[in-house]
C-alpha cells in the first residue's frame, strides 16, 4: 500500500507500508460489456490534502541544449522533474532526496501540451504547504 | 524522545473480530511465512482464499511491497540486496460468488491504513525510476506514520507529506487468454527499453510463474486449456 505517492511514482517507489485495506464488493451483471469499460474507472477518494494554488510549478519540454524530440510528453516529464530537482537542491536537498520528494510527495503532473508541436509540455505541481521552510524564489535569499 | 515504530511484531489495527472477514498479516514476517498466504503473481490458477458474496465486506492486511526486507536503518545494504521476486505480496484472491468476465466489479474502500506505521521509500539500482541513469546510487527514506495524517522521515528533514494512501496494487486475476496477451504484447519492449540488470528481474518475473510455490499454477503457454475459462475476481 501506498501512504502517499507522486504524479508518476517517478523513483518506482512510493511511501511504500504494511497496510490495511477494508473494502466493500458489489457487482453489475454485464456492467463490463454494457459500459465498455476495458480498462479500470474510478472516483477519486473524498479526503484530499488541501494546497489551494499554493504550489510552485516547473515546467518541462521535449528538448535539451541541442537535443529535440517530437511530441514526446515521457521526456518533457522527466525535464520538469529535472528542473524541479535542481531547483530544490537551493535549499539544502540532495539529488536523491528531492528525486525521492517527487515521487512521494502529492505533486500533480500535468499533460499541459501535446498539440503545440513539436515541443510536448509537461508541468509539474509542487505544493509548497509540504516544506517547513519557504521555497519560492525571493531577492532577499 | 522518537516513538519506537520499529518493535517487530506490532500491529497498529488491533486483531479483534472487526465484524467482516479478514485476511491477517502479522507485521513482520514475510508473506510466505504468514498464516494467511496470499501471492505476488497475476494467474487465474492461484486459488481464492476466501470468498465473499456481492455486497459483502472484507478486510485485508498486507505486508508492503518489500515484503518486509527493508530495515528501519540509515545504510543500504538492504536496498542493494533486496529480493524482488518477493515483491508486492498481496492479500488474496478474493472470489465474488457469482463474478465472470464481463460484468463490472464495484470496489468501495473504506478504510486504507497503515499497519506497523513504518514506510519506506527506495532508489533501487538498475531499477530507480525515470531518472535511473542520473541516480544510479542505492538510496533509501524511512518514514514514520502516526496514523491517517502525515508522514515524516529524518533522511528527508524538513517535509511532511500528507496522507493520500491508496492500495498500491489493486485487481483482479486474467483469464488463461489475456495472460498469454499480455506476455505476449510486452516481451518485445523489454529488450528495448529495460537495462540488462532489469531485465532479468522481469524475466525473473516470468520464471516464477513455473516454478511457483502452488502446484496448480502452472506457465499459461502450457496448460493446453482452452482460452476464456471465467477468470477469478481478485482484489
Amino acid at each position: 500500500m501506498h501512504f502517499a505517492e507522486g504524479d508518476g511514482e517517478a523513483t518506482w517507489n512510493a511511501i511504500e507500508m504494511d497496510g490495511v485495506t477494508w473494502l466493500r464488493v458489489g457487482l453489475i451483471k454485464g456492467g463490463a460489456t454494457k459500459y465498455n469499460v476495458r480498462t479500470p474507472i474510478f472516483q477519486p477518494g473524498p479526503i484530499e490534502p488541501q494546497f489551494g494554488n499554493r504550489y510552485l510549478a516547473f515546467t518541462g519540454f521535449n528538448f535539451r541544449s541541442d537535443e529535440q524530440a517530437f511530441n514526446d510528453s515521457t521526456m518533457a516529464a522527466r525535464e520538469a522533474m529535472l528542473q524541479a530537482i535542481d531547483y530544490l537542491t537551493n535549499f539544502g536537498y540532495s539529488g536523491a532526496q528531492a528525486y525521492t520528494l517527487l515521487s512521494v510527495a502529492p505533486i500533480e503532473l500535468r499533460i499541459s501540451g501535446i498539440t503545440d508541436v513539436p515541443n510536448a509540455c509537461v508541468t509539474l505541481y509542487l505544493p509548497l504547504d509540504i516544506f517547513d521552510q519557504g521555497i519560492l524564489p525571493s531577492e532577499k535569499a | 524522545m522518537a516513538p519506537r515504530f520499529s518493535e517487530s511484531g506490532v500491529s497498529r489495527f488491533d486483531d479483534r473480530d472487526m465484524g467482516a472477514p479478514r485476511i491477517r498479516c502479522e507485521v513482520g514476517k514475510r508473506l510466505s511465512e504468514q498464516r494467511d498466504i496470499g501471492h505476488n503473481r497475476w494467474h487465474p490458477e492461484v486459488p481464492p482464499l476466501i470468498e465473499i458474496e456481492p455486497g459483502g465486506e472484507v478486510i485485508l492486511e498486507a505486508p508492503g511491497y518489500d515484503d518486509y526486507q527493508l530495515q528501519d536503518n540509515d545504510n543500504t545494504n538492504d536496498v542493494s540486496t533486496m529480493d524482488l521476486t518477493r515483491v508486492h505480496p498481496l492479500a488474496g484472491p478474493v472470489a465474488v460468488r457469482g463474478a465472470e468476465p464481463g460484468d463490472l466489479l464495484v470496489v468501495d474502500l473504506l478504510e486504507l491504513s497503515p499497519l506497523s506505521g513504518v514506510g519506506y521509500s527506495c532508489i533501487i539500482p538498475e531499477i530507480g525510476g525515470i531518472l535511473r541513469d542520473i541516480y544510479p546510487e542505492a538510496y533509501k527514506s524511512v518514514w514514520y506514520m502516526r496514523g491517517n495524517v502525515y508522514a515524516e522521515s529524518r533522511h528527508i528533514p524538513g517535509v511532511r507529506i500528507p496522507a493520500l494512501p491508496h492500495p498500491g496494487v489493486i485487481g483482479v486475476a486474467p483469464s488463461h487468454e489475456m495472460l498469454i496477451q499480455w506476455n505476449d504484447r510486452e516481451a518485445a519492449t523489454w529488450t528495448l527499453r529495460i537495462s540488462p540488470a532489469a531485465q532479468e528481474y522481469t524475466f525473473r518475473f516470468l520464471c516464477q510463474e513455473l516454478c511457483s510455490r502452488w502446484a496448480t499454477c502452472i506457465l499459461p503457454k502450457a496448460t493446453g486449456k482452452p482460452p476464456g475459462m471465467p477468470s477469478r475476481w481478485m482484489a
